[in-house]
């Protein structure tokens, strides 16, 4: 036994014993910076140490046959290193990699603003569309604060770099929206139909936007509804110009909501003094259902439907004769309803899948009596097919069918126009990294228009490029077609798709909380819808145009405590000959400088955000019939300041918002133009009547309870 | 013969004792670590040596992944003591990571659960505005399920009387909705055994003051 024994020890004892060899060195982020508290530790044993101050270590180890050194440290990549066995002491250096976050990973950047809950790298949440000063819930107001955009505030919808506002299309979970504004009749502005609190994320391109998104020339806004809400809720909200209650219930994998709201501004009109004469003022029922479900195989099923019911009748100009104004009565149903479904199938295929319906009617009685009536129907398919090495290919198909009707009545003409346009397109696009500094998206987009009997072809191509930490440069190209506005193809259908090529350049820089982003672009427009003849009867393809300009863009969250601001300047120089235009000129929603400032800042104490938003535009020039120039006149600079309050309380142990918001506190003079009448008085002089906004001033005040757990509203 | 199968038993034996010991004994430098760590709130020494005993641990031990967790929500705690909501993303992007491998290893664990509620409430404090709406409840929901997976353990309470103790009441939280909570998590402090001591036991003077503090508040109004 003895002698057993003592072996046992000794062969304890000679590993004790054998000389311990030390590891020692320093770990530096970057070439100086160094890194204190990495963790370096061998392998498969738990013999470590940590980085002193200067980031140097020691580590004494037991040589063995193959070594290996790990070294971690938070926000880094982990590097491993193998120790060359029979060395008594080794000096090792290591220069850690950022990780590739989100945050500093190089991202398809020119064109692209998003907002999103999900994604780090992204400039907006969709929470800052939500306290936007200005926007009163309106998410196309919060979106005219961005680079790239007109404030043409007696329009309402959004003018993108020298584009026609029905250049830009919306999409909703990829389904395209075919009227996504509220009717109104021309110079009162309109609103977009959908609320903010539906979309978990918001992506508004300006330019250059992915071969997915079709038929729009200038723009996509793309919406992504939220998922399963993350409980049960009900809503209640009372305002100034209405009311509203909704409920969602949330079950394990499933949730249902529903809604009714009721707006009706007679009593505010009758407050505060409007520069119209309304006789009714607009009254509006909107009702909407949502439903999610979670299926067994983990695919989401999302439905939603929406109606709205609105009209008004005020006094307005008369076509003819400006000066004089009769009775007008416009009323508006409008239906929309889409079902989606995304599944992943296995670990490399996904699919999303989409049906969509809506029907619009108008009808708009003056002297003359307009009906008019737009339904479409949709199906959409996108398969995306993700590889190993990061790239992933995405094909997808859809179909969209509408059709529109019009009967246009006056004592001297009845007029009837109707047609049926159906759209269909088919587009790949694949997505990746070259190598850690270059991401790429390449794609190609086939469309056809069996109404107009034309296929056409676009590609699109996006690439940025990281330059340094924090910066990145971007380019974009693409070709995209739109079909002629329902305005024209009413007359004829003897037309073709109208064309844009895009070219951006784009830099963008992030640190912190501050992002800086400048983008150059030109955009080259042909084949637009053009009357040489001077009648819409006889429109050809020949109009053509350009536009070019910078865009600047800066947000900062994080120099002021508790306040986050950003700035958006946009220089514009555009031209085109279409339509009526008798020269190239630049039309009259084409202001050549444009600001947005917007500042929100949070007072703790008082559990209040405070926001303040001030938009400048240039002037823009409109056309006088009374001089021989074409659009030679100019509309004053455009100046508008509005505030907006959010009071977080509770009211009845109930999460509440009391939100109060007003538009040009400081009271600018805001006009936009004159509207001339379409035929020479006696005189021959056409008569007009200047433009301005429905009141000098909106005020607003709400107050949204929600009854439920957490601090989230119900839809 | 006899003499050398007896000593390559004994090799092997004292091999296995050695590494299994090793483990404990690592387990035990790190835990002691870990309680020196909560005195002076430096946590990068614990959660450097519980992430070397996570990366070599013996398979079926969910403890270390679990301290390591901890210790880096610990150090986003101090980055919003300090005021840098960009390294408490950080900070808890690691923690995800460290509870997800002992979630694989004890996937039904209350104490897991409660820790993945903390990381949730962690997210709020980077961005109150921004990420409140989304990971406020999402936190609740997991403390619920912490509870429900073990009604005896004083954790899970305790972190979810912590979250509601610092929402605005006008958000559902406030000291009178975190009372009940913190006073289950008081009693079961007072009665919990852990199951061994190196099992986690952390968590009781900070009710105690969140108690007091709450009590406190109660009695202003």
């Amino acid at each position: 036994m003895k002698p057993i024994f003592s072996l046992a020890v000794f062969l304890i004892l000679a590993t004790a014993l054998h000389g311990q060899s030390i590891l020692a060195g320093r770990v530096l982020t970057g070439k100086t910076e160094p890194a204190v508290g990495a963790n370096l530790y061998i392998k498969g044993t738990f013999d470590g140490t940590s980085t002193d101050a200067d980031g140097q270590f020691h580590l004494p180890y037991l040589p063995g046959d193959s070594l290996t050194l790990v070294v971690s440290y938070i926000g880094f990549q982990q590097l491993e290193k193998q120790i060359p066995t029979g060395q008594d002491s080794l000096w090792l250096e290591f220069r850690l990699k950022p990780q590739a976050s989100e945050l500093q990973q190089v991202v398809i950047s020119a064109g692209a603003f998003e907002a999103s809950d999900e994604k780090k790298a992204v400039l907006l949440k969709p929470i800052d569309i939500v306290t936007t000063a200005g926007s009163n819930g309106n998410i196309v107001a919060a979106l005219n604060t961005l680079p790239g955009t007109q404030s043409n505030a007696e329009d309402g919808r959004i003018f993108v770099r020298g584009g026609d506002a029905h250049e830009t299309q919306t999409f909703i979970d990829g389904l395209r929206v075919p009227n996504p504004y509220s009717s109104n009749v021309p110079d009162l502005p309109v609103r977009g139909r959908f609320s903010p609190f539906l979309f978990k994320g918001t992506s508004f391109s300006t330019g250059g936007y992915s071969a997915a998104y079709g038929d729009a020339l200038s723009s996509a806004l793309v919406l992504q509804t939220k998922d399963l809400p993350e409980a049960s809720v009900t809503s209640l909200s009372m305002m100034t110009i209405g009311a509203g209650v909704s409920h969602t219930e949330r079950w394990e994998n499933s949730a249902l909501s529903a809604g009714v709201d009721y707006t009706n501004l007679g009593p505010y009109t009758r407050l505060v003094p409007q520069n119209i004469d309304w006789e009714d003022p607009v009254t509006a029922q909107g009702a909407q259902v949502g439903f999610r479900q979670k299926l067994n195989n983990g695919a989401l099923l999302k439905a939603q439907a929406n109606a709205q019911w609105s009209g008004f009748s005020m006094r307005y100009p008369l076509p003819d004769n400006p000066t004089e104004q009769s009775l007008l009565r416009l009323q508006n149903d409008n239906y929309y309803g889409s079902a989606t479904y995304h599944q992943l199938i296995n670990e490399v295929w996904q699919l999303d899948a989409g049906l969509a319906a809506g029907y619009d009617s108008e009808r708009i009685d003056q002297h003359f009596l307009v009906d008019r009536s737009n339904a479409m129907v949709q199906g959409r398919a996108v398969a995306i097919r993700y590889f190993e090495n990061d790239w992933a290919l995405k094909l997808g198909t859809e179909w969209i069918h509408s059709g529109f009707d019009e009967h246009y009545q006056d004592t001297e003409s009845d007029i009837q126009s109707a047609f049926q346009e159906d759209y269909i397109s088919a587009f790949a696009e694949t997505e990746g990294y070259l190598g850690e500094k270059v991401a790429l998206r390449a794609g190609l987009r086939a469309e056809r228009y069996n109404l107009l009997d034309a296929n056409r072809v676009s590609p699109r191509l996006s690439l940025a490029c990281k330059a340094g930490q924090g910066g990145q440069f971007a380019l974009a190209y693409g070709h995209f077609y739109q079909a002629p506005q329902q305005d024209w193809l009413r007359f004829t259908q003897n037309l073709s798709p109208e064309r844009a090529d895009h070219y951006l350049v784009n830099y963008q820089y992030r640190k912190g909380g501050r992002t800086i982003r400048a983008e150059l672009y030109h955009k080259e427009y042909r084949n637009l819808v053009q009357f040489p003849a001077g009648t819409p009867w006889l429109a050809e393809n020949s109009g053509e145009g350009y536009a070019r300009g910078l865009d600047l863009f800066y947000r900062d969250r994080v120099s002021i405590p508790n306040g986050d601001f950003w700035v958006s300047y946009s220089y514009l120089d555009t031209e085109r000959q279409y339509e009526d235009f008798p020269v190239a000129a630049t039309p009259d929603f084409a202001a050549k400088h444009n600001l947005s400032v917007v500042y929100k800042h949070w007072v703790q104490e008082l559990q209040t955000s405070l926001g303040v938003t001030y938009t400048l535009g240039s002037p823009r020039p409109y056309d006088d019939p009374n001089t021989p120039r074409f659009n030679d006149r100019r509309t004053p600079t455009f100046q508008d300041l509005s505030l907006n309050l959010s009071y977080l309380t509770e009211l009845f142990g109930h999460f509440t918002i009391v939100h109060a918001s007003v538009s040009n506190v400081l009271g600018f003079e805001q006009s936009f133009g004159e509207r001339f009448g379409n035929q020479p008085d006696a005189n021959g002089r056409f008569t007009s009547t200047a433009i301005r906004p429905p009141a000098p001033r909106f005020f607003f005040v709400g107050v949204f309870v929600s009854i439920g757990e957490g601090s989230t509203f119900s839809n | 013969m006899r003499a050398l199968m007896f000593l390559f038993c004994t090799a092997l034996s004292i091999s296995t004792f050695a590494q299994s010991d090793r483990y404990a004994g690592a387990m035990e430098k790190a835990v002691g670590e870990l309680q020196a760590a909560e005195q002076t709130r430096d946590f990068s020494t614990p959660a450097n040596t519980f992430e070397r005993i996570t990366a070599a641990a013996p398979e079926g031990e969910w403890l270390p992944a679990y301290y390591q967790s901890y210790c880096h929500i610990m150090q986003a705690v101090g980055a919003m003591q300090q005021g840098k909501p960009d390294q408490i993303t950080a900070f808890l992007e690691k923690a995800q990571g460290a509870l997800d491998k002992a979630k694989e290893i004890s996937p039904e664990n209350p104490e897991i659960l409660a820790l993945q509620g903390y990381i949730y409430t962690g997210h709020i404090w980077a961005d109150p505005m921004g990420n409140g709406p989304m990971y406020s409840p999402q936190s609740v929901a997991a403390y619920q399920t912490a509870i429900e997976a073990g009604p005896d353990h004083p954790r899970a309470y305790h972190l979810m009387g912590m979250h509601l103790f610092y929402m605005p009441a006008m958000y559902g939280g406030g000291p009178e909705r975190a009372m009940p909570y913190l006073e289950k998590a008081a009693e079961r402090f007072e009665s919990y055994e852990p199951a061994s001591p190196m099992h986690p036991a952390w968590g009781g003077y900070f009710n105690k003051q969140l108690l007091e503090q709450a009590a406190a508040k109660l009695e202003k109004e």
